[in-house]
């Protein structure tokens, strides 16, 4: 029943999405999501990367760059109550004049992500397989078509430290982004959001890392590329 | 003489609705131990507390040092001075490992002043971030004013709680400035408690006493309306007093109602007495 619920809502996107010039498509057929009062949490300290915007909705964008074929899309509600995990495919190489794509989303849960602030729910777009994950490639996501004057933000789970984010280009630019903690409400599945102007970014790629000090001490940092 | 029995019974609503209903802020008193504790310190010179001892940890000065990631790790001596400058975030963790106890000060102003660093006469400004670790050879007490957040709620990877506590409500006296103590309390382990004002969190005055216990005693009063308390990581909790608590321990208004219960008392004796002579003139 929920399979064929998921197969009728995936072909409504796909004859939605027909007259778009690109799309990402899940490659499977079985969408993998989960809602419960409490879903097991992933346990990665980077949760989500995207691009920050006024509107929202159950619609997700893949900002992709050129090498973007096969990825890893997941997303997770800050409370704990939603995740969902899936591999992409995109169906075309991506326009570089226009390199924002719609994700192919089928959920049945439509109404409670659309009821998710821009800063309670972490889309996590990272290349290759979700199988295989050692290297984190990170792909922005968003959750509007429209990223120009956007902010980038990243949604950390801190388990309870300090964290600082340093972006740093190919030709050695360092760029800081700013973190703040979220200090009210529940908070399961990430607590900090890192915020970054995207025009302060004007190269394609960047060397990530993230750094977490607790009680006086340095935790492991996190390393990952964002691509954009 | 109707007419003057519903006047003093309107009367009497009229002071209960205002005893019971009228405007009055409370002092939310909250003191106990725990082993962490936030506060976002007000621009009151008493909270320049001035450290000459611990290992301190800050970020670099330019973003593009090598060194900015890594941060500066120096350990303060006898002849050097770390003032913290008024309007920093500061948190408050107590460690104990090994029958010795550190405290961890971790100061933070996004983009401004944390503290002044005065090392072999040298004066640096520290900014954003800085880390103090404080062994504690001799108690330490430190006083402070700012909103205040004792203890931390619980989820995964906290490992500093309140460990206990209590918020005691001192209520404004009726018709007077003076105070007088209301309900009081218990805090749980692992409780977050604050206290706000419509919503806002309020400004707190008190202090903090470390010595080398596990956890640190803490003192804060604030006045608002309500102190909110978050028990098991996420169920809000609202701790205000009830109104009937300045019927039963106000005690200006445990003066006025006894005096209206004796004004009553009189009044039936009067009655009473006044038949008692009507009927005995009436039989003579």
């Amino acid at each position: 029943m929920v399979f064929k619920r998921a197969l009728v809502l995936s072909m409504l996107f796909s004859s939605f999405y027909s007259y778009s010039e690109n799309l990402a498509t899940p490659a499977s057929e079985q969408f993998s999501e989960h809602f419960s009062s409490n879903v097991p949490v992933s346990g990665n300290i980077l949760v989500g990367a995207l691009y920050s915007g006024a509107s929202i909705s159950d619609q997700f964008y893949l900002n992709a760059v050129n090498e973007t074929s096969d990825f890893c899309f997941s997303v997770s509600s800050i409370d704990g109550t939603y995740i969902s995990e899936n591999n992409y495919r995109l169906q075309s190489a991506p326009d570089i004049d226009d390199p924002v794509v719609p994700i192919q989303y089928p959920t049945q849960f439509a109404d409670l992500i659309s009821n998710f602030s821009i800063d309670q729910l972490a889309p996590l777009a990272t290349g290759g397989s979700c199988d295989n994950q050692k290297n984190l490639d990170i792909l922005l996501a968003s959750r509007e078509q429209d990223i120009s004057n956007a902010s980038i933000l990243f949604l950390v789970s801190s388990g309870r430290s300090d964290v600082f984010l340093f972006l740093t280009s190919s030709s050695g630019a360092k760029k800081r982004a700013k973190c703040q903690r979220i200090e009210h409400g529940k908070r399961t599945a990430f607590d900090t959001v890192c915020e970054i102007s995207a025009n302060s970014l004007d190269e394609n790629s960047y060397e990530g890392k993230l750094i977490r000090r607790k009680i006086g001490g340095r935790e492991k940092p996190v390393l990952f590329t964002l691509k954009k | 003489m109707s007419h003057v029995g519903i006047g003093i019974i309107f009367l009497i609503v009229l002071i209960a609705v205002v005893i019971l209903f009228g405007n009055r802020n409370s002092i939310y008193s909250i003191k106990g131990e725990t082993q962490t504790l936030t506060i976002f310190t007000s621009s009151n010179p008493i909270n320049e507390w001035e450290f000459s001892q611990g290992q301190l940890f800050y970020l670099g000065l330019d973003l593009q040092e090598e060194t900015f990631e890594l941060g500066h790790d120096i350990r303060l001596s006898e002849d050097d001075r770390l003032t913290v400058e008024p309007g920093t975030q500061i948190k408050v963790t107590s460690v104990h490992r090994q029958n010795q106890t550190n405290v961890v000060f971790v100061m933070k102003n996004d983009g401004k002043v944390v503290a002044t660093l005065i090392k072999d006469g040298q004066q640096t400004s520290l900014s954003d971030y800085i880390e103090l670790t404080v062994e504690i050879t001799q108690p330490l007490a430190l006083p402070f004013e700012g909103t205040a957040y004792i203890g931390e709620d619980i989820g995964t990877d906290v490992d500093s709680l309140l460990m206990s506590g209590e918020v005691s409500i001192l209520e404004q006296r009726f018709l007077s400035s003076g105070r007088y103590q209301g309900e009081v309390y218990n805090l749980n382990t692992g409780d977050r408690a604050f206290v706000t004002q419509h919503g806002n969190t309020t400004i707190s005055k008190g202090f903090i006493r470390v010595t080398d216990n596990e956890s640190f005693y803490f003192s804060a009063i604030s006045e608002g309306n309500e102190a909110r308390v978050i028990r098991y990581g996420s169920q809000d909790l609202v701790l205000a007093p009830s109104i009937w608590s300045r019927v039963t321990k106000d005690p200006n208004v445990a003066a006025i109602t006894s005096l209206i219960a004796l004004m009553f008392l009189l009044l039936e004796c009067y009655l009473i007495i006044r038949e008692t002579v009507l009927i005995k003139s009436d039989n003579e």
